[in-house]
């Protein structure tokens, strides 16, 4: 290795750092003694080196250690300062309290510190106010959030359809009176079907039609009419009670186009039959009873007194039986004006006026209707 | 929060937040405008912000609009600056309260800070933490470095009548 002028730059800092070997320090230093000028600049170099061991020492390592020393237990004459700040803080347990007062006490001279740092503690100015107050405060308006505005519009939205159903005059009517057509279909039995537009106003013409008709009875309430109630009186929803699902309306028996089978036979016998169960309590005790003159009940009117009169009259112009014939004919008349039907009753009899066959009408159909007999 | 409890935190919370900026800006003009900003940020932010954050939001914007203005102006004074000296030997101050105003001012940017935040609104650590963005023990070291550089501004308790 030749140290020379030229190249000794790229030992100094080796050098200074003793990190030259043996050989290498040797050559160095003798370089530096045939060369006064670069040894006495290499010296002054080495006094900018820092020297690593410094007297100052970071005071706040106990205020760094985790979990901080809340009991004092390092405290010492180094650091006393910041455990008294602690202490004024209030952040030392009661035992590091109590450690502060005894290291105060073993340590007088750092008395007046700890008084000193138990006054460190500033008070706000209240002198000192913001002037423009005015400039940042704002006006106060009303402003409806959008959930506020919703649960306003419903809540408005539902009181207009309680009014509205409270006030509604169409339910009340429906529920103050019953038209005279249910009722009546309650009274005789066949209630199990709801009477139609036309059997309504069927009712109400029968009862204001006062022309003589051939053979035409009229079936009879047994049952007083009642008025419809008056508003004061409270409003009671009518039970519709179904009519009785076997009676067809006319535009059943229209719409068949087989022919009158045996199945649609056995249904009108039954039909039959109930019309005839129906009326022939009443038309009993009418058999039994002379003609007398009734006061009529208000709002029956002339009805009653023509019924009594067709009764009496039947039972006049049959004496001494009310048969079958006559009563399905006042059953069928009923049956025509629960479901708007014209049928008729045809007997067909042979020469000795026995009673061989009888028919059901309805226009050109015909049904016969018999009785099955024991056997068959 | 509404208008009037906005308004509400105008006069309970705008004579605190303009004390803590100027006792660090030392600029009353500059004060006003931090305050006012402020309180400006809040009403844009009205529906966003509960009404007991408000304080909180308040010091924490007037503190980073504070921290931006000193950093553009480097009004940053140090201990080593100040000789502490003459003021303890030669001068006897009769409020202590004036001394620590005036020790005040010497503090480190984030000692004052701090400190203010401490002794005149009652900050807890963790408070104060939320508002500078330091942690807990920061806050701590903070605050107990600027009592021992307030407690050897003022010297001995001799000096103070």
């Amino acid at each position: 290795m030749n140290i020379n002028r030229d190249n000794y730059p790229n030992y100094v800092s080796s050098f200074l750092d003793h990190t030259l070997s043996t050989v290498e320090h040797a050559e160095f230093l003798l370089f530096l003694e045939l060369n006064p000028d670069i040894e006495e600049e290499i010296s002054e170099i080495g006094k900018l080196i820092l020297d690593p061991e410094t007297k100052d020492s970071y005071l706040l390592k106990e205020l760094l250690v985790q979990p901080f020393d809340a009991d004092a237990h390092h405290i010492n004459l180094t650091n006393f300062e910041f455990y008294f700040a602690a202490d004024a803080e209030g952040d030392l347990s009661e035992a590091g309290h109590q450690r502060i007062f005894e290291f105060a006490a073993h340590h007088p001279e750092t008395n007046s510190t700890y008084l000193l740092m138990q006054r460190m503690r500033l008070e706000p100015d209240t002198a000192i106010i913001y002037p423009a107050k005015s400039a940042i405060t704002k006006k106060a308006t009303l402003v409806l959030r959008p959930w506020i505005s919703g649960a306003a519009a419903i809540a408005v939205l539902f009181l207009i359809v309680e009014i509205f159903w409270a006030l509604n005059p169409l339910q009340q009517n429906q529920t103050a009176q019953q038209s005279p057509a249910t009722q009546q279909q309650q009274n005789t039995g066949n209630t199990k079907k709801p009477a139609s537009a036309t059997e309504k106003q069927r009712v109400q013409k029968v009862g204001a039609d006062t022309e003589p008709k051939k053979a035409r009875f009229v079936v009879k309430k047994t049952q007083p009419y009642t008025e419809p109630k008056t508003e004061s009186m409270p409003i009671e929803t009518p039970s519709e009670e179904p009519l009785i699902n076997r009676v067809p309306s006319k535009g059943f028996l229209n719409k068949t186009s087989e022919p009158f089978n045996g199945n649609l036979r056995n249904f009108y016998s039954s039909l039959f039959d109930e019309i005839r169960d129906s009326q022939e309590s009443f038309l009993a005790s009418l058999e039994n009873e002379p003609e007398k003159r009734i006061l009529p009940r208000a709002g029956t009117g002339q009805r009653v007194n023509q019924i009594l009169k067709s009764g009496a009259q039947i039972a006049s112009q049959v004496p001494g039986a009310m048969n079958g014939w006559t009563i399905a004919n006042l059953g069928l008349e009923g049956f025509n004006m629960l479901t708007d039907n014209n049928l008729k009753l045809k007997r067909i009899a042979n020469a000795d006026g026995r009673t061989q066959k009888v028919k059901i009408l309805d226009g050109d159909a015909g049904y016969t209707i018999g009785r099955r007999h024991a056997g068959n | 929060m509404t208008t009037a409890e906005y308004n509400l935190c105008v006069r309970n919370y705008s004579d605190g937040v303009y004390r803590f900026v100027l006792k660090n800006l030392k600029d009353e003009e500059r004060a006003r405008d931090i305050v006012q900003d402020s309180f400006f940020r809040m009403w844009e932010k009205l529906v966003d912000i509960k009404a007991e954050k408000a304080k909180s939001y308040l010091f924490t914007t007037a503190y980073h609009t504070m921290i931006d203005d000193i950093r553009r102006n480097k009004r940053q004074t140090t201990l080593d600056e100040v000789k502490t000296e003459s003021l303890t030997t030669t001068h006897a101050y009769s409020d202590l309260q004036k001394v620590l105003s005036m020790a005040l001012d010497t503090l480190p940017e984030i000692q004052r800070l701090v400190i203010t935040l401490r002794d005149y609104e009652g900050y807890s650590y963790e408070e104060i933490g939320e508002i500078t963005g330091l942690s807990e023990s920061q806050v701590k070291v903070y605050i107990y470095r600027g009592r021992v550089n307030l407690k050897n501004y003022i010297g001995s308790l001799d000096t103070v009548i």
